[in-house]
């Protein structure tokens, strides 16, 4: 029998089976509802981002306003006078955005456990107490959600152990075997040919809910290459698990036999695997409490302050070597507070910056052990390269930290300069202080 | 039904295959409670290192300015117990690290969860997986062929001439394989119970007997409902694809769909909604370090009249720590409020997932295990007031020495010493007893109840033609 004959076949099959028929439509439906969840998400932090945005706008534009009315800042705050640098920058309210990907439709990964928005200003590091994940009840997060990337990595080898388990253990338990051999000489061949139409209405599905998705949501042109990608990664996962699943047909003694071993495979592959690999790198490499940032703003923030001014400045000329052609560096003796403090400032952001590096590297350490394990973990290992094509995974937001960090070391080493050359900000010094980090977004 | 059970348990005995699948989930329950148990002690060491290390700190602060005290503050870690090696619940999703400073309440930050590349989408194997997720199954591969087998063999209408009754038939076939369910729950109980035997305490005996007691409960449901299906179905095929299909919706599907309800229908606000809403309510109020506020002139006033002087400067005492004081209590009335609205919701959420319980006995149990191990939201939450209320108790030492330890208004650089550093007592937590939680659970513990009855009288006055077919 021809593919064509077999797809056919299987067709009529599972038209006949209310059972098979109703675990195809319920396995839409749950489709359907993650795509929406992950959608949803995407659109709820959008919406966030444009918010913060518009409110940040108001607040530059209510600055703007006092510069051409010659206030030095809001009534209530006299002290503050925005012609000085650090206030000046101060009021450009700066934000550094993890912008979401519309590719989170299909997966949300990890990033219910990362901030996605920051104002950054002259303190700031990729580590702040501030950077705390958007509100949501810890319960349903450690049940998980179910997104389009669960239900495609975790239900759908189930529906096709539904759709598979009596492929040849039926014709076992009746004694068919032998009959089979009439119309197909090789066992082998006629059940690759059944798994491979099973295979084939999967990714129909499939092709069918991610590009309708796409279409629905604008975003089919705009990510053409990673959504291709995304479908090639779940095609190889499908037939990962087909050919698993064949293989447990072929030498299964049954219908009861073949489901109580493919449930086992599943059980192991999603659950058992990944548990135990995750509780071997948390024994290996067990998460922290992130002493090194803490002491870095406390015993070593301290530190620094408390070093004289010279040994500090020259530190920080090294790292801003223009500093050295500064108005005040000019200077033997130096009376300027503002100047004064913006070197013990941009010392503790340089500062910072190693303590940053250290604690990715660390966390690099880890990584690189589960990544190690994932010949172990396969489930997983297609877990997190779907999360990274839907830019939901914990590289991304390394990466956003990272952006916070430069930005706040940007945002330090302009300050410092200006306050090194006593600059008085107008106007047009301000706006370039707002477009100091759009490149950053 | 003596003879059935024993009759079940020596055809098991014979079945090799069986035989070895439990005995490879007890070896592999053994392996991971000892892991459990290791991580939950490298944690606590860390924990304890990292609170040594915070409070030495704090005790080598030197003469020190008590308001630039407040804002140094100090770090609680967020406390494992015995039963988180059992169940580790949210504890990985949340954070591990409080910041308890002057002028604002901070998050908990930095979960382990969020520290790495993605491991597992159910946790960590610790028992509790295995006893919610494996044993389940195990149970049904071991009972799905009960009664159809005997049917298909034709051995059911001997059974039945011979005088037994299906309903005893039943019985005793769902309690053989519910014996078995049991006797792996007592290893699992057992190994955690000599592995933390030095940090063993009532609270926790009592918490591991309601353990015992609903996963008890859960392994006769998943029993008599398989037996039930075994008697009621056609075949062999039937009754474990049924029973499989009822795992997958129970374990897999129920949970996170109920969850994604209970948030929908009693939805969040978003972390900028709520800063805004909190930031405003604050702005209402006095500002510790805005000494042209409004509020400040009028807190002035009075205490000035108080003290009968004309000007802060002939006051005997400092009054910017009267004012951070008073920016304290204002701060704190905001966050009850707020954070009390945010609590209220997701109990709300919570009552609305424990309703689901109605038709997943699973989602009772996985609710009951994480709180009675301490590891749900309810425990994190307590935790989280119990480090609020020692931070206001802590600011307020800080603010009164400021206040009253000698120095004058606007003298900022006046400090105290060491000694009054070290007399300001750590925070330390305890667990609270399980029955202050108990009330939470009381939802769950009905729904448990009412599937225990539910399935004894399924197997009791449960009727289908296919029985003796």
């Amino acid at each position: 029998m021809n593919i064509i004959n077999t797809l056919k076949y299987e067709a009529l099959h599972i038209g006949r089976s209310t059972y098979k028929l109703i675990a195809i439509l319920l396995f839409l439906v749950v489709s359907g509802y993650g795509l929406h969840n992950g959608y949803s998400l995407y659109i709820e932090r959008s919406n966030e981002i444009a918010t913060i945005k518009e409110k940040s706008t108001e607040l530059q534009n209510d600055t703007l306003e006092w510069y051409n009315t010659g206030q030095k800042g809001p009534e209530e705050r006299p002290w503050v006078d925005i012609n000085t640098p650090f206030w000046a920058m101060w009021y450009s309210n700066h934000y550094v955005f993890d912008t979401p990907n519309p590719l989170m439709t299909y997966s949300i990964g990890q990033a219910e456990q990362f901030a996605y928005y920051k104002r950054v200003s002259m303190w700031s590091t990729g580590y702040d107490k501030d950077l705390t994940a958007e509100i949501s009840n810890p319960e349903r997060v450690a049940i998980g959600s179910l997104d389009f990337s669960f239900v495609w990595l975790f239900l759908m080898p189930l529906l096709l152990i539904v759709l598979t388990y009596s492929i040849h253990g039926m014709e076992r338990d009746l004694g068919f075997t032998k009959l089979l051999s009439v119309q197909e000489p090789h066992l082998k061949s006629w059940l690759a040919k059944r798994f491979v139409a099973m295979g084939i209405f999967s990714t129909l599905i499939l092709v069918f809910l991610v590009i309708t998705s796409a279409l629905l949501g604008g975003y089919l042109g705009s990510h053409f290459g990673a959504i291709m990608l995304l479908i090639f990664y779940k095609f190889l996962y499908l037939f990962f698990w087909l050919f698993l699943l064949a293989l447990i047909s072929f030498y299964s003694k049954g219908q009861t036999d073949a489901a109580l071993k493919m449930v086992g495979l599943w059980l192991l592959l999603t659950i058992v695997l990944p548990g135990l690999v995750h509780q071997y790198v948390t024994l290996k490499h067990p998460p922290g409490f992130m002493m090194e940032v803490i002491n870095a703003q406390r015993e070593d923030r301290d530190k620094i302050y408390d070093t004289d001014l010279d040994t500090i400045k020259q530190t920080v000329f090294e790292t801003h070597p223009a500093l050295r052609e500064s108005k005040l560096a000019q200077t033997d003796s130096l009376n300027n507070p503002p100047a004064r403090n913006g070197m013990y400032r941009t010392a503790l952001n340089l500062h910072m910056n190693e303590v940053m590096n250290r604690v990715m590297e660390n966390h690099e350490n880890r990584n690189g052990m589960i990544k190690r394990t994932y010949f172990l973990n396969p489930v997983m290992a297609f877990q997190n390269r779907i999360n990274a094509i839907t830019k939901t995974d914990f590289d991304t937001n390394q990466n956003y930290r990272k952006r916070i960090q430069q930005a706040a070391t940007n945002i330090n080493k302009q300050l410092i300069i200006d306050e090194w050359n006593t600059l008085q900000v107008d106007e047009t010094h301000f706006k370039k202080y707002q477009n100091l980090l759009s490149t950053d977004e | 039904m003596y003879n059935i059970v024993k009759n079940e348990w020596q055809a098991l005995i014979h079945n090799k295959r069986l035989t070895g699948l439990l005995g490879g989930i007890t070896l592999l329950l053994v392996v991971i409670a000892y892991f459990g148990v290791q991580d939950a002690r490298i944690g606590q060491d860390k924990k304890q290192q990292a609170k040594e290390q915070i409070r030495q700190q704090w005790e080598s602060i030197g003469d020190y300015n008590p308001h630039g005290a407040a804002h140094f503050g100090t770090y609680t870690f967020k406390p494992t117990t015995a039963l988180t090696a059992l169940d580790n619940g949210i504890n990985n999703t949340v954070g591990t690290v409080l910041q308890l400073e002057g002028h604002r309440q901070n998050e908990i930050i930095h979960s382990p969860d969020s520290q790495s590349l993605m491991q597992s989408r159910f946790g960590t194997l610790k028992p509790a997986v295995v006893l919610q997720f494996i044993i389940p199954l195990l149970l049904i591969f071991l009972a799905f062929a009960s009664v159809s087998s005997e049917k298909e063999q034709g051995r059911l209408k001997l059974l039945v001439m011979q005088g037994v009754s299906t309903r005893k038939l039943l019985f005793a076939k769902a309690i053989s394989y519910w014996i078995i369910g049991v006797g792996i729950l007592i290893l699992a109980l057992g190994i955690q119970l000599m592995l933390f035997a030095g940090d063993l305490h009532a609270d926790i005996v009592y918490r591991m007997l309601l353990l015992f007691l609903f996963y008890s409960l859960f392994y006769w449901i998943v029993c008599a409902v398989t037996v039930y299906l075994s008697a009621a179905l056609k075949n062999n095929t039937a009754a474990l694809t049924s029973m499989l299909a009822l795992w997958v919706i129970w374990a897999i599907f129920l949970p996170k769909i109920a969850g994604a309800i209970s948030e929908e229908t009693h939805p969040l606000p978003s972390r900028q909604a709520f800063s805004t809403a909190m930031q405003e309510d604050r702005s209402k109020g006095i500002d510790g370090h805005n000494p042209l506020s409004e509020q400040e002139e009028k807190l002035k006033d009075s205490i000035l009249q108080v003290y009968n002087v004309e000007t802060v400067d002939d006051l005997p005492i400092n009054f910017d720590g009267l004012v951070m004081q008073a920016d304290e209590d204002f701060g704190s009335k905001v966050w009850d409020k707020h954070f009390g609205a945010l609590d209220a919701i997701l109990e709300q959420q919570k009552k609305t997932f424990q309703w689901s319980g109605l038709i997943n006995p699973f989602a009772s149990l996985q609710s009951l295990s994480m709180g009675l191990a301490g590891t749900d939201n309810w425990h994190h939450t307590h935790f989280k007031q119990e480090a609020e209320t020692y931070r206001r108790v802590f600011i307020k030492t800080l603010n009164d020495k400021h206040a009253y330890g000698g120095s004058k208004t606007g003298d900022w650089g006046w400090t105290t010493d060491q000694e009054f550093y070290n007399s300001v007592a750590d925070f330390d937590y305890e667990t609270p007893y399980i029955k202050h939680a108990l009330p939470v659970y009381k939802t769950d513990m009905a729904l448990m109840g009412l599937w225990f009855f539910g399935s004894f009288f399924l197997l009791l006055f449960g009727k289908s033609k296919n029985t003796l077919s």
